[in-house]
């Protein structure tokens, strides 16, 4: 594994602290927990080959404060990784390279909503 | 990322399952965290009442298949512009494809077995 290509990475986001830069690492920060999340959520399904109880016992630890909160986490990486790749694809399929700043912003924005909603549906 | 290294499919497909993952995890997002019977439909005879109909199985079977693929594709995506022998591009690829043949068959197999469960057929 190429680490010094890492430090590098991290050395331009130092250094290149535009919008763009930083919505490139949280995109790829964010896709990578995501998937990681995957895997403990097919995990977790899979208890239900245990039986119902067991089933329901996986369950019922992410009806918890702290599972509340780890739900809400999710939400918001999901939420920024998905308006952020809409973005992305948007730019890629119809060339839209000179109003990305703008679509960023409006991104941003639309992401604020989902997390100011997510409070009160998913935390409460 | 960067299509010349990764190649085309590897980019389209990754653009094209993005497209359906917003809509699909829409739908998954709130109706197991926004929805007003969101605690209650995640519990074993909810799933069972709810959703074990042939369109919900079909609906989470595609889910899954997009959600793996995107989710692991990504990953190679990044392990791609770590500029990586050819050799180790190769295990890295085979290693994904394996690791997501069995988290589809592992999630297909949970699926399986709620709508097996459902007395109302399948």
């Amino acid at each position: 594994m190429n680490i010094q290509k890492l430090k590098e990475g991290f050395k331009d986001l130092a250094k290149n602290r535009n919008p763009g830069m930083v919505s490139f690492w949280i995109h790829r920060v964010t896709g990578v927990a995501v998937t990681i999340f995957l895997f403990l959520h097919i995990f977790t399904l899979s208890s239900v080959f245990r039986g119902k109880d067991a089933y329901d016992y996986a369950i019922s630890k992410f009806d918890t404060k702290l599972g509340y909160i780890f739900q809400y986490l999710l939400l918001l990486a999901v939420a920024i990784h998905l308006l952020n790749g809409i973005r992305i694809t948007v730019v890629d399929f119809w060339g839209l390279t000179r109003i990305q700043k703008k679509l960023l912003w409006i991104s941003l924005l639309v992401f604020l909503v989902i997390a100011a909603v997510g409070i009160k549906t998913v935390l409460w | 990322m960067n299509i010349e290294k990764r190649g085309f499919w590897s980019w389209f497909l990754q653009r094209i399952t993005a497209l359906l993952l917003v809509m699909g995890m829409s739908v998954h997002f709130f109706t197991f965290h926004f929805s007003p019977t969101r605690y209650a439909s995640r519990y074993y005879d909810e799933i069972i009442n709810r959703f074990c109909s042939p369109g919900w199985i079909a609906f989470h079977c595609c889910l899954l298949a997009l959600v793996v693929f995107h989710g692991l594709n990504g990953l190679w995506g990044i392990l791609v512009d770590f500029n990586l022998s050819k050799r180790t591009n190769l295990f890295f690829k085979q290693a994904l494809w394996f690791v997501g043949f069995i988290l589809f068959g592992t999630g297909i197999y949970i699926l399986i077995w709620f709508a097996t469960r459902n007395n109302s057929g399948f």
